[in-house]
């Protein structure tokens, strides 16, 4: 069965252009969520997900080292993402969770041969699972807190889950169309 | 997707298939993986 729905991606007007004419680059090196891949805000927990990337594309803008602003004007595209059923991991329920356990119980079980330990960590895992062929996984869909400029600015780190995120690891193959649904200026307060 | 029969077995054979040695290169080098030391 094929599934279809639009996700929401939060990034700066010129990031936007070049995603709308030449496609999605994957985002690397996010082991702490759902592993390398093109990471979009869905329907879910939230039912505003077009206002959580234009949050995103916001708090992004920061850069906390040099403070300042990396980019002054933020844009939202909606994308549709299309993905067979048995291409899709949903960790937001059951069936998906107990994949992700069953994957990391042999993968552990494996390496305790050689009386070695490993942290169990999402995103490692998927991109283990991507990268060697081992589920056909294409798209990934998971419940997380996210810091917006808020969450960031007065420190708030709750345990509890505010987003539900979906990862694309080929967006050629799975991500039909895009359009920039919304540009915006950046204001330097943070209501 | 569901842990069917079928994607057990995929699993199974994936780590059946390789050696300790070999998973154990691709969890650090390849793919960033971190030694847990009691």
């Amino acid at each position: 069965m094929l599934l279809q729905f639009n996700g929401y991606h939060g990034t700066n007007l010129s990031a936007a252009k070049q995603i709308i004419s030449s496609n999605y680059e994957l985002s690397v090196g996010d082991d702490e969520w759902l592993g390398d891949g093109v990471y979009f805000f869905i329907k879910g927990i939230s039912s505003t997900p077009e206002v959580q990337a234009e949050k995103w594309a916001i708090a992004h803008s920061w850069d906390n080292t040099r403070k300042a602003r990396r980019y002054k004007r933020f844009c939202v595209l909606s994308s549709v993402i299309q993905v067979e059923e048995e291409n899709f991991l949903d960790l937001t329920n059951e069936d998906g969770v107990e994949i992700l356990s069953y994957l990391f119980d042999k993968f552990e079980k494996k390496l305790k041969k050689l009386g070695k330990g490993f942290k169990p960590v999402d995103g490692l895992l998927i991109n283990l699972a991507v990268g060697e062929g081992i589920l056909p996984i294409e798209v990934v869909k998971g419940n997380f807190y996210i810091k917006f400029a808020k969450e960031r600015i007065k420190r708030i780190n709750l345990r509890t889950s505010n987003s539900t995120i979906c990862t694309v690891y080929n967006p050629i193959k799975n991500i039909i169309s895009s359009n920039i649904i919304k540009i915006g200026d950046i204001k330097d307060e943070t209501k | 997707m569901k842990l069917n029969k079928d994607l057990k077995n995929r699993i199974d054979n994936y780590f059946e298939n390789i050696s300790v040695e070999e998973l154990y290169f691709i969890a650090i080098d390849k793919y960033g993986f971190r030694e847990s030391i009691d």
